[in-house]
């Protein structure tokens, strides 16, 4: 029996495509999942760039079926060629991919399975932190060197605590489109349009979640001026927090008495870590010593010194 | 450019090949003007699979580009380091100055062999013995130069082999089955002041299984723990030995196979042969074995 078709809108706007872009469409050629759709969003208005990444998709779209629609710069931010892209969608499922994010090969396979296990309507998994630095070596070839990688810190699903906090990535989840219906990016946001979309989703009343406790894609960073959040566009960050704070003031929140009790019990088990910890700390003999010696008042008075002193001179 | 010789060792791999073989179909060989070859060696040793493979070979065979040969052949149940001398041994006549070893269950993005040809030719003049090739999504968990690209070790399931080093050192140690021959090779290369190099463009999709550790069967656990030891006996100092038993533990279930294995594969080692380098100080052994 044919699988029901799944359909990935990836995100790019035409940079660094073959150090990034190239590697979120090998991330979707080798899904286990068949029946795969993509649609690209090339958000750029200028002609030579949209033109280049044009012709770099044509080889994949000999292995892949994938629908590029171009959406020039001026007719909005990061949510407009979301919002474009949905107009496009006519399949069962739906997930989004950013051009320098990853999938892993299990990512369709294993939510879907979970969605159509639990009858959910949406399902997430986990996702991998990768710091990357753009590298030349010295044969003169440019690539991106992996410098560590970690698991993205992420929680059980609490209705309470995603409205909160967001700490489902855009990469990691995949939503039935029926749940999706009329809601849309909001177009006035320059950042968390992922979140304050999810919140409206996770509002609705046919949402229904299952959770992957699995690695299921990658969101890579840079550590440079690339990266989406910097110190620069800190103040950008706050704004938009509180124009999608104000999206959800009047909905209506249905809310139990289980998520309630899965919330209290989230909080506790997080404390009683927190406290087993600092226990554990407390109770290594160095730590002890370390107490001793910055409590003592000739210590103490030797730093102060030695700091006044280095103050002066600089 | 030189013609290409990739083998690929196959093991009820059918299901990774079909995956395999459709990715082929796509490899751009364009203007390159000497062939590229496959040399698939089926080593499961069962009728039913090898018409499976057979098949999927002949309907691929009618659709890849005509600079694209794909060679079927059995083989006995070797292992993976005899395998591939076998191979080697069979072919080598067509062979130029390298050839590539690849895991079935390996996706080639349509660039892989435009991007093998960038390196051979940039690194011509390089006394190289192994070349890696980037795992994607997930690089193996050690360290390379950023920039002169040198690394400890080669991961077996995608590495260009230089023929004259291969030959040089004793190609792959046959008393090893599966897991560590890799870290084997490379110790051999590095002895005998061969570089190895990892090489970040030329990469590939590697659908590796599950990778949590827990849930491996008995049998890669007591082979890549057997291997551990033989390649501490074989290059260290018998304290270095000892420190990994001591690590394996009286309880672990596995012990006594593990050690056994260990006993058969050290009982055919010729000679032994002290490597300084044995123990890298780059790395951090703790969260980390050499033949994951």
């Amino acid at each position: 029996m044919e699988k029901k078709k799944w359909t990935i809108i990836v995100r790019t706007q035409g940079k660094n495509n073959d150090l990034e872009l190239k590697n979120a469409l090998n991330s979707l050629i080798a899904q286990t999942y068949e029946n795969i759709s993509i649609i690209i969003t090339i958000h750029n208005d200028n002609e030579k760039v949209i033109k280049e990444t044009l012709s770099f998709l044509v080889p994949f779209q000999k292995m892949i079926e994938i629908k590029p629609i171009v959406v020039r710069k001026k007719q909005g931010n990061r949510s407009y060629p979301l919002n474009v892209a949905l107009r496009y969608v006519d399949s069962e499922y739906l997930s989004f991919l950013d051009n320098d994010d990853i999938y892993y090969p299990n990512m369709g396979k294993g939510l879907i399975n979970i969605i159509e296990k639990n009858k959910a309507s949406f399902a997430y998994g986990r996702s991998i932190k990768a710091i990357e630095k753009k590298e030349e070596d010295n044969l003169g070839n440019t690539y991106l060197y992996l410098q560590k990688k970690f698991v993205f810190e992420t929680k059980d699903f609490n209705k309470i605590s995603f409205l909160m906090d967001n700490y489902i990535p855009f990469n990691s989840f995949i939503v039935k489109t029926s749940l999706i219906g009329n809601t849309r990016f909001d177009e006035k946001l320059y950042y968390l349009e992922d979140w304050d979309f999810l919140r409206h989703l996770v509002l609705k009343k046919d949402f229904s979640i299952a959770q992957l406790h699995k690695p299921v894609s990658e969101y890579r960073l840079r550590n440079d001026d690339t990266d989406t959040f910097n110190e620069k566009n800190s103040s950008k960050w706050e704004e938009s927090r509180l124009i999608t704070d104000k999206n959800i003031e009047n909905k209506k929140l249905e809310i139990d008495f289980k998520d309630i009790n899965d919330l209290f019990k989230q909080q506790n088990n997080e404390r009683n870590q927190l406290r087993g910890e600092i226990a554990r700390i407390s109770s290594n003999p160095a730590y002890k010593l370390w107490v001793k010696v910055r409590d003592n008042k000739i210590v103490k008075k030797t730093i102060g010194r030695v700091l006044n002193i280095i103050r002066k001179n600089k | 450019m030189e013609t290409l010789n990739i083998q690929i060792l196959l093991h009820f791999s059918s299901k990774d090949l079909e995956k395999l073989l459709r990715s082929i179909l796509f490899i751009d060989v364009e203007n390159r003007k000497e062939k590229v070859n496959f040399y698939f060696a089926d080593q499961s040793e069962d009728k039913k699979e090898f018409l499976i493979v057979q098949k999927l070979i002949e309907k691929a065979t009618k659709k890849v580009s005509p600079n694209i040969n794909l060679i079927l052949y059995k083989q006995p149940n070797y292992g993976f380091g005899k395998g591939h001398n076998e191979e080697y041994r069979t072919n080598k006549e067509k062979y130029e100055n390298s050839f590539i070893i690849l895991n079935p269950d390996s996706i080639l993005p349509f660039d892989f062999i435009t991007n093998i040809d960038m390196y051979l030719s940039q690194l011509e003049h390089e006394n190289w013995g192994l070349l890696e090739l980037k795992q994607f999504p997930s690089e193996h968990p050690k360290y390379f130069n950023a920039q002169t690209l040198e690394t400890n070790w080669v991961s077996g399931a995608g590495m260009i082999i230089n023929i004259a080093a291969f030959e040089n050192i004793g190609m792959f140690d046959e008393n090893i089955f599966m897991y560590g021959e890799d870290v084997d090779l490379s110790m051999r290369m590095r002895i005998n002041n061969y570089k190895i190099l990892h090489l970040p463009k030329a990469s590939f999709t590697h659908l590796t299984k599950d990778t949590d550790v827990s849930k491996e069967s008995e049998f890669t656990r007591v082979s890549k723990q057997a291997a551990e030891l033989y390649l501490r006996y074989k290059f260290g100092k018998d304290k270095d030995v000892e420190r990994y038993i001591e690590l394996i533990g009286e309880h672990d279930p596995h012990r006594k196979s593990i050690i056994k294995k260990f006993g058969e594969m050290k009982s055919k080692l010729e000679r032994r042969s002290f490597y300084k380098d044995f123990v890298d100080e780059n790395q951090d052994y703790t969260n980390f074995r050499w033949t994951l």
